[in-house]
């Protein structure tokens, strides 16, 4: 502390002036607090409204009074989709349930596509980052600009070129169109991760004679994981989520995915709200789940690697 | 004299005759008519198969073209950079072309013997292009000099080939076919049915003047592009602006160390796990006019009901609203991070110097956040400009189409009640062409800004 | 299509598969996807043997070459004879003959009509046997029900019509009217024409004084209108057969023989009209059993499944024997139905037919809500179906 030339002894200027400061901060914080609270509510408001909604029966959905709470708590929406909403599926004749059809048929294709996506993805980020080869800029800045694409552009020719081959309406026309949507964004943070990893491992494991090839897959791959990790994080939560390509490639009531199953309940003049919340609801809490223990690596990963890049 | 001392330039003029005479001269007898290569990319008469013609004699241009140009280079090492460049794009053109004729038509048993054989001469090239690249045997100095400082070009290519390969197959052969579509009078009334046994042929025309889809478009008001144009820009600029700033000032206040923050920050990030369809239903729902939230809420206080989605200036707002609510998150998350990634030495001894909190945010929060704030903003601006989810399930469009937006409209235009295939692509190129102007401008912009502050 | 008629027309069609000897494979598509599903489906070949489709969607299908027609004797060991073909109600039957070919087999049909409420009547001083038969005397009716609102129980005469094509009905009444081809192969438009401009100034005015409602909320018009009638805010209501056991299960309604049904009135000069709509079978035209599939259709549509049709669901059947039945008769809802489609109107029946409610409705709603004034907005649905009209294939 600087010695002050004033008239009072300095521990009491001191203190006073501690004083005012531990009060702006206090207030300071009690004004965080508030402002964090009440946008906290707004976020989560939604979320909490449509689990209610889930619970109510389709009368007080319906009605023109608004309930916080159920009045008449019930589990008929969530018995409706996960029992008795059928159909027959063509392929076997059997009555099989459309709701976990709907959830199968998204799961496979996130899994799918994640697993390919990342697989295309490191290997192409890691000759990216690594060697400098003669059109490396021209990958660089074509993946980022189709980022820019809007879907409509590819949508209609891409339709086309799937009829051709006769892959709508099956898990591989949509994994090949969700990988196209995934693999630029996964380049970028991929790439980003790669640069991270200093270089003199690999320099190290190719002096003893490893390939290319074995340093990238023993050396580099196991020290990325957590960046591989959250890019097929981000690859599944990509195709679980998408919705326009699913719309337009899946009409077939047995192939569906989830978002589109979803869309079905609204109808062409009414909509089945209570329906729409229990499969919103079953849809995302397991998505919340995964994303409430990978949320710490999530931020870390983003704020390291991807957005700078 | 031998042919390596021929100058390049004449290799250029070589391939350039080519393709002169190759337009001009009459190239196919169809129904004992013939029609030079030209008239067939404009008009295709009644009878004909259409596109595939045009797909096949560009194949052929482009492996003939690719052909004499490898060849031009292999023998003469010291042609410049021309003949390669030419060659690799008679190559890919070749190889396109090829497969688009081949997808359209899968059989040539139309052929004559010449059509047949130029298709193989069509692929060898280009696939004598690409072992030249790959063997590094081009005859171009630049080439030489780019590999030789790149031993590991190879491996880098196996690398990326899956990749590419994807990319090539899955973006840019429709990107092209789009943009190829964009200049035909495409709809579903004349594209290619397969009906059972019977095979509708496709009947579409290239246009006389191929951009008479992008006039037509930009000019008749039934197409509503200047309106809905406006309403797009709209959009983008009502959502960025709230995000970015929204998003900097729960950053900002997360940033401060206060108890139970992590728990904050979780709770805040959770609306990001919800897909983003299922919050666009949730949405739509709480702004039912007859049974959602907000109404019945605002009806319990006596206070008059809006028409959150009957009304062109209330919808917009409200599907502002909801896609805000989606974008925080990741928005928060983001300059969080940037946040975080100040020394907090700087704010220290900001303090010390006497300054306040409005004086560390301006000198000290603003321009080292510079960075993120502006890549966010450049991506910001492209995701919401291509936005399809929640405009189209909140408002589908909004009460006669005033949240419509051109990546809806679009959509709508190419697989709504009355598909046109031709106006839709041209819909879309001018989309992509929009983003990549305004991309490259901010680009421009900011790298002028950074040499400026720099100096 | 609501559960209840899901689970009506899976039995009937398994029971028809089983008579025809084919093996069923049901599947159900909401209606909004339908179009476009079954066009992704049909330009690939794979498509379902049979659709039960929107008759307006008909000639689009048709002109694409999807279906099969029916009447095509190199096709069909037994095709569909004039005579069949007259079995039918005209009205609905006309949707299937686009291009002098037999595209379908009418299934149900419907035309909205006048629902209302007879206690409402009763109470506003109307008689409820007597419902208004010109626009004239259903102005007074919706006053004299609007007088009976309270400061906090608004009472409606008419619930708004919850979209353009309810308001069809009010549009023929005062002499406008849609698409109408000439002889010479040009159409003449008459959405902008002065009776349209008329109907559309009566709409208007009743919900600027409030005897109409709710709000107009396009959203949300049909539920919103709906239930104003079922919770008896309403007297009246412009709503087809397909509502009727939506309409029954409201608190108003829960003695059927409160629910009165009437044709829509006409206007002053004469003019009458309630668009046709409904739903035909048709045959993929890549189908490889097309007799079975006939076979499989005409099981669909005879007497005794159209008479349970009519019981069970309250459609309209659209097979002229199936009213021979005594307990359709006695039908009070469906012989309301019926008035109606003895004065019902075609939309036009072309490819484009299926389209013009695209541009319509933004309109009419851009109108309704102050937007843009009648005639500017009609306009421009008459500038966009000219658009239509220009892509408008020639019929085989």
């Amino acid at each position: 502390m600087t010695a002050q030339s004033v008239s009072s002894p300095p521990s009491t200027t001191y203190a006073r002036k501690a004083n005012t400061a531990r009060r702006n901060l206090m207030l300071a914080d009690i004004f965080t607090h508030a402002v964090l609270i009440t946008v906290t509510v707004i976020m989560l408001f939604p979320i909490f409204w449509v689990i209610s909604t889930s619970f109510k029966p389709q009368a007080e959905v319906e009605s023109s009074t608004v309930t916080l709470f159920p009045q008449r708590f019930t589990l008929e929406n969530y018995n409706f989709l996960l029992n008795d909403l059928s159909a027959r599926d063509p392929a076997t004749g059997q009555d099989i349930n459309l709701f976990w059809r709907w959830g199968l048929n998204s799961l496979g294709i996130a899994l799918i596509t994640t697993f390919i996506g990342v697989f295309l993805a490191a290997s192409c980020a890691y000759a990216l980052s690594r060697f400098k080869f003669p059109g490396r800029g021209g990958v660089l800045t074509s993946f980022l600009v189709t980022q820019m694409f809007p879907g409509a552009i590819l949508i209609i020719p891409l339709y086309n070129l799937l009829k051709e081959f006769g892959l709508l309406n099956s898990w591989a026309g949509l994994t090949l169109a969700y990988c196209t949507v995934a693999l630029p964004f996964s380049v970028w943070m991929l790439k980003g991760f790669f640069d991270a990893i200093p270089y003199d491992l690999e320099e190290a494991a190719i002096v003893d004679g490893c390939t290319p090839f074995g340093a990238y897959w023993r050396i580099t791959l196991p020290l990325a994981l957590p960046g591989i990790a959250v890019v097929g994080f981000f690859n599944f939560m990509t195709a679980w989520n998408e919705f326009m390509l699913a719309l337009t490639f899946m009409s077939g009531e047995t192939s569906k995915t989830l978002p589109v199953g979803l869309r079905g309940f609204i109808f062409q003049f009414n909509t089945d709200w209570h329906y729409m919340a229990a499969g919103s609801v079953l849809v995302t809490i397991p998505v919340m789940f995964v994303f409430f223990f990978a949320q710490r690596g999530l931020i870390s990963g983003l704020t390291a690697g991807g957005v700078k890049g | 004299m031998k042919i390596q001392d021929f100058p390049d330039i004449t290799a250029f003029v070589a391939a350039l005759l080519v393709v002169v005479a190759f337009f001009a001269l009459p190239w196919l007898v169809i129904g004992g008519t013939s029609y030079t290569a030209l008239s067939l990319l404009t008009v295709i008469p009644a009878g004909a198969p259409r596109y595939e013609v045009t797909s096949l004699f560009l194949a052929l241009f482009g492996g003939i073209l690719s052909l004499i140009a490898t060849f031009v280079g292999l023998v003469s090492p010291k042609t410049r950079w021309v003949t390669p460049m030419l060659a690799a794009f008679g190559g890919v053109m070749a190889i396109f072309h090829f497969t688009t004729f081949f997808t359209q038509n899968g059989n040539f048993e139309n052929l004559s013997t010449i059509i047949g054989v130029g298709l193989w001469l069509t692929v060898i090239g280009a696939v004598v292009l690409l072992l030249q690249v790959f063997l590094r045997r081009t005859g171009s100095n630049v080439f030489a000099d780019a590999f030789a400082a790149a031993p590991n070009a190879r491996y880098a290519y196996i690398f990326i080939a899956p990749a590419v390969f994807v990319m090539l197959a899955l973006v840019f052969y429709p990107l092209i076919n789009g943009i190829l579509l964009s200049f035909t009078n495409a709809t579903q009334m004349n594209t290619t049915r397969v009906i059972g046994q019977r095979i509708i042929p496709a009947t579409y025309t290239f246009f006389a003047n191929p951009f008479e889809n992008y006039l037509t478009v930009l000019q008749t008001p039934q197409y509503n592009f200047w309106t809905i144009f406006a309403q797009t820009v709209i959009w983008t600029t009502f959502n960025v602006i709230p995000h970015i700033t929204i998003g900097l000032g729960l950053a900002l206040l997360l940033n401060r160390k206060i108890k139970g923050r992590a728990v904050y920050r979780v709770l805040l990030i959770l609306p990001w796990a919800v897909p983003s369809y299922i919050s666009a239903f949730v949405w739509r729902f709480l702004y039912n006019g007859d049974f959602g939230f907000f109404n019945n809420f605002l009806a319990s206080f006596g206070a008059a009901e809006v028409p959150w989605l009957s009304n062109p200036g209330w919808a917009m707002f409200a599907v502002v609203v909801a896609n805000t609510w989606l974008a925080i998150p990741f928005n928060m998350v983001t300059m969080l991070g940037g946040l975080q990634s100040i020394p907090s030495e700087l704010y220290e001894a900001a303090v010390v110097d006497g300054a306040n909190e409005w004086d560390k945010f301006t000198n000290i929060t603003l321009p080292l956040l510079r960075p993120v704030l502006l890549t966010i903003t450049l991506l910001g601006v492209i995701w919401t400009f291509n936005a399809f989810n929640v405009i189209f399930l909140v408002s589908e469009g909004g009460p006669f189409r005033s949240t419509e937006i051109l990546s809806t409209w679009a959509w709508r235009l190419g697989f709504g009640q009355a598909p046109q295939y031709g106006i839709a692509a041209a819909f879309s190129v001018i989309i992509l062409l929009i983003l990549i102007i305004f991309s490259g401008s901010y680009m421009r912009v900011l790298n002028r800004n950074a040499q400026g502050a720099v100096a | 299509m609501n559960d209840q008629e899901r689970v009506v027309f899976e039995e009937i069609a398994t029971t028809c598969a089983t008579e025809a000897g084919v093996s069923l494979n049901y599947e159900y598509v909401p209606f909004s996807d339908a179009q476009n599903n079954y066009r992704t489906a049909a330009q690939a070949d794979a498509a379902p043997d049979v659709l039960r489709t929107e008759i307006a969607w008909g000639p689009e299908f048709a002109a694409l070459g999807y279906l099969y027609d029916l009447s095509d004797a190199s096709v069909f060991a037994e095709p569909v004879t004039e005579d069949e073909s007259a079995t039918y109600l005209a009205a609905p039957f006309n949707y299937n003959t686009w291009g002098g070919g037999v595209w379908g087999l009418p299934q149900v049909t419907d035309a909205p009509a006048m629902v209302y409420n007879k206690a409402l009547f009763e109470q506003a001083g109307l008689d409820p046997a007597a419902p208004p038969t010109t626009m004239a005397e259903l102005d007074a009716a919706i006053r004299a029900i609007a007088a009976l609102s309270t400061a906090d129980a608004p009472i409606y005469g008419m619930a708004t019509p919850w979209a353009e094509y309810a308001f069809q009905a009010i549009m023929w009444a005062y002499g406008g009217d849609l698409i109408t081809p000439n002889d010479d192969g040009t159409y003449t438009i008459g959405i902008n024409s002065p009776g349209t401009i008329e109907a559309l100034g009566v709409v208007k005015g009743w919900l600027d004084e409030g005897v109409v409602g709710p709000a107009y909320d396009p959203a949300n018009q049909y539920g919103n209108s709906m239930t104003a009638f079922k919770e008896g805010r309403a007297g009246i209501q412009i709503m087809g057969p397909w509502a009727t056991s939506d309409m029954l299960s409201g608190i108003a309604f829960t003695d059927p023989a409160n629910l009165g049904v009437a044709a829509f009135p006409a206007g002053p000069d004469g003019g009458q009209g309630s668009p046709v709509g409904g739903h035909e079978y048709t045959i993929y035209a890549g189908s490889e059993y097309p007799n079975e599939s006939l076979a499989f259709i005409r099981c669909l549509n005879s007497v005794e499944n159209q008479v349970r049709l009519a019981t069970e669901l309250s459609l309209v059947p659209t097979v002229a024997a199936a009213y021979e039945d005594s307990t359709l008769a006695e039908n009070a809802i469906l012989q309301g139905f019926l008035a109606q489609m003895n004065v019902a109107r075609n939309r036009p029946v072309l490819v484009a037919g299926g389209q013009i409610y695209t541009e319509l409705g933004p309109q009419y709603s851009a109108f309704i809500l102050g937007e843009t004034p009648a005639q500017e907005a009609m306009d421009n649905v008459a500038a966009a179906w000219e658009l239509l009209l220009q892509n408008e294939p020639a019929a085989p």
